[in-house]
């Protein structure tokens, strides 16, 4: 039998990757609506510093009307990244501000927001 | 030229010894201090951050498992036997720190639970599959197990660098696109290049570069165990102490 180079076992080790992670993306798809809804506790009180549109951006941008969770928990286009798509919005100013030295608000520990 | 084991036969103590446990313990670490490094990310709490330091350990493991892949290399200067030794000892305590990284975050957070399901963010799910393949290629490497699957060797390492090759780049996906210590261009861009490297390094070798000699220096076949033990050891340490302190600055700060 003649021997694989080893550059064929590592494109071979890729392809993998990228056929697992389709699986993964195509079954998770089509089973997320079936999540169910993790309550989590928010203040408007804590983000008076925040422009309202900054989070609701739909006051803005046309996409519509109702609350943040109507449109990314139930709605086919972006329920797929819903908990992506608010754990980056969250954490991600919480984060900025905390490396600004500023006060902030939960970074990942779940029970902060859960 | 003398090969590997008659560089080493008869001599004691073992000639690279010092120089080895630095590369070791030094290639487990970097990735955790480079993370620290600017912008530091902001500690969660000591035993969240010292969770994900291992699962950092666990990447630096991998890659240096591509470059000691069981096979000999003149660096260190010991029989054969010792790099089939390192490699195994080496995936064995990489199994045992995925482990640790699992298992404290779920102690810490049993929310993370979540985590675990396939409907979780992609950038988990890719931790779970990277965390079920580590397992197959563990137990799939156990000689009887081993035995039973493949009959012939080379199949099985080929299989097992096929997988391992999976493994590592599920893991990067994982760490990448999570992006809560790799939290800037220049930490991504370091990952991704050393990463290439290694794989770069790996694809240039021979598959069966050099056959496995019997080792005529019979302790050197323990060594392994002295330093990829020891070199955890050192790691878990160094690790924990760069968790502690990336959560005393901030409760300073926010004082
Ligand atoms: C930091 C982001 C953020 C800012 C700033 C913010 N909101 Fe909200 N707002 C939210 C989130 C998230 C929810 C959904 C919370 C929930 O349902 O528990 C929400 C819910 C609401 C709701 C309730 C909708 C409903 O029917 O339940 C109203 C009304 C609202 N916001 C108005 C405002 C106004 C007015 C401002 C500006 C003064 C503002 N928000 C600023 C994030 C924000
Ligand atoms: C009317 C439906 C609707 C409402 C209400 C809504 N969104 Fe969105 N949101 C969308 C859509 C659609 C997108 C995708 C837009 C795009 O891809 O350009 C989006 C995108 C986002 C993004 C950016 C995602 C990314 O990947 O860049 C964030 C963050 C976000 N929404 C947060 C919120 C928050 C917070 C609220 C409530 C305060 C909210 N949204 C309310 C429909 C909505
Ligand atoms: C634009 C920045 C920003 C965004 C976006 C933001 N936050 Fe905050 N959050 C803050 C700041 C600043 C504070 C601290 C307020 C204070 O302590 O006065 C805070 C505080 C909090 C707290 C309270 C912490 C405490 O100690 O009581 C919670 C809970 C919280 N945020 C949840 C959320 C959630 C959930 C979201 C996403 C829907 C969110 N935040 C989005 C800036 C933000
Ligand atoms: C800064 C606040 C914050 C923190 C901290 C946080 N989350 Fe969330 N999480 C949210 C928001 C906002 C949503 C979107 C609204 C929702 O699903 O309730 C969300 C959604 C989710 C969802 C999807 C729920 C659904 O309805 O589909 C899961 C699962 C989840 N979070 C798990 C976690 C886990 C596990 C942790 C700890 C590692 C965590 N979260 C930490 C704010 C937070």
């Amino acid at each position: 039998m003649k021997r694989p180079a080893l550059w064929l076992i590592v494109l071979a080790g890729l392809a993998l990757v990228v056929l697992l992670l389709w699986l993964a993306e195509a079954y998770r798809s089509s089973h997320v609506k079936e999540q169910f809804f993790l309550s989590v506790s928010f203040e408007h009180s804590n983000h008076t510093k925040t422009p309202c549109a900054q989070c609701h951006h739909n006051f803005t941008d046309q996409t519509g009307g109702g609350t943040c969770y109507n449109c990314h928990k139930y709605s086919p286009d972006v329920m797929g990244d819903m908990e992506k798509t608010f754990h980056d919005f969250c954490f991600g100013c919480h984060v900025t501000k905390r490396l600004e030295g500023e006060d902030s608000g939960p970074m990942r520990e779940c029970s902060g927001c859960h | 030229m003398k090969s590997p084991a008659e560089l080493h036969a008869g001599r004691k103590p073992a000639p690279h010894a010092l120089k080895f446990a630095l590369l070791l313990a030094g290639c487990m670490l970097a990735p955790v201090f480079v993370v620290s490094l600017y912008p530091s990310p902001p500690g969660i709490s000591l035993f969240w951050d010292w969770a994900n330091a291992m699962g950092y350990l666990v990447v630096a493991n991998c890659l240096f498992l591509f470059v000691y892949k069981g096979r000999v290399r003149t660096f260190p200067a010991y029989s054969g036997r010792f790099f089939a030794n390192l490699h195994r000892d080496l995936g064995y305590i990489t199994v045992v720190l995925l482990a640790a990284h699992i298992g404290l975050l779920l102690a810490v957070e049993p929310l993370l639970l979540e985590h675990l399901k396939p409907t979780a963010p992609l950038h988990m799910v890719s931790g779970s599959l990277a965390t079920i393949l580590m397992l197959v290629l563990f137990l799939s490497s156990i000689p009887p197990v081993r035995r039973r699957l493949w009959r012939d060797y080379h199949v099985f390492r080929h299989v097992h660098a096929i997988v391992a090759v999976t493994v590592l780049g599920l893991l990067l996906y994982h760490i990448l696109v999570s992006g809560f210590y790799l939290n800037s261009q220049w930490k991504r861009g370091l990952l991704i290049v050393a990463t290439a490297a290694v794989m770069a390094h790996y694809a240039r070798g021979k598959v069966f570069s050099a056959t496995i000699k019997a080792a005529p220096v019979r302790e050197s076949r323990k060594y392994s165990h002295k330093f990829s033990y020891g070199c955890v050891v050192v790691a878990l340490l160094g690790s924990f102490s760069l968790a502690f302190l990336s959560n005393i600055e901030w409760r300073n700060l926010s004082d």
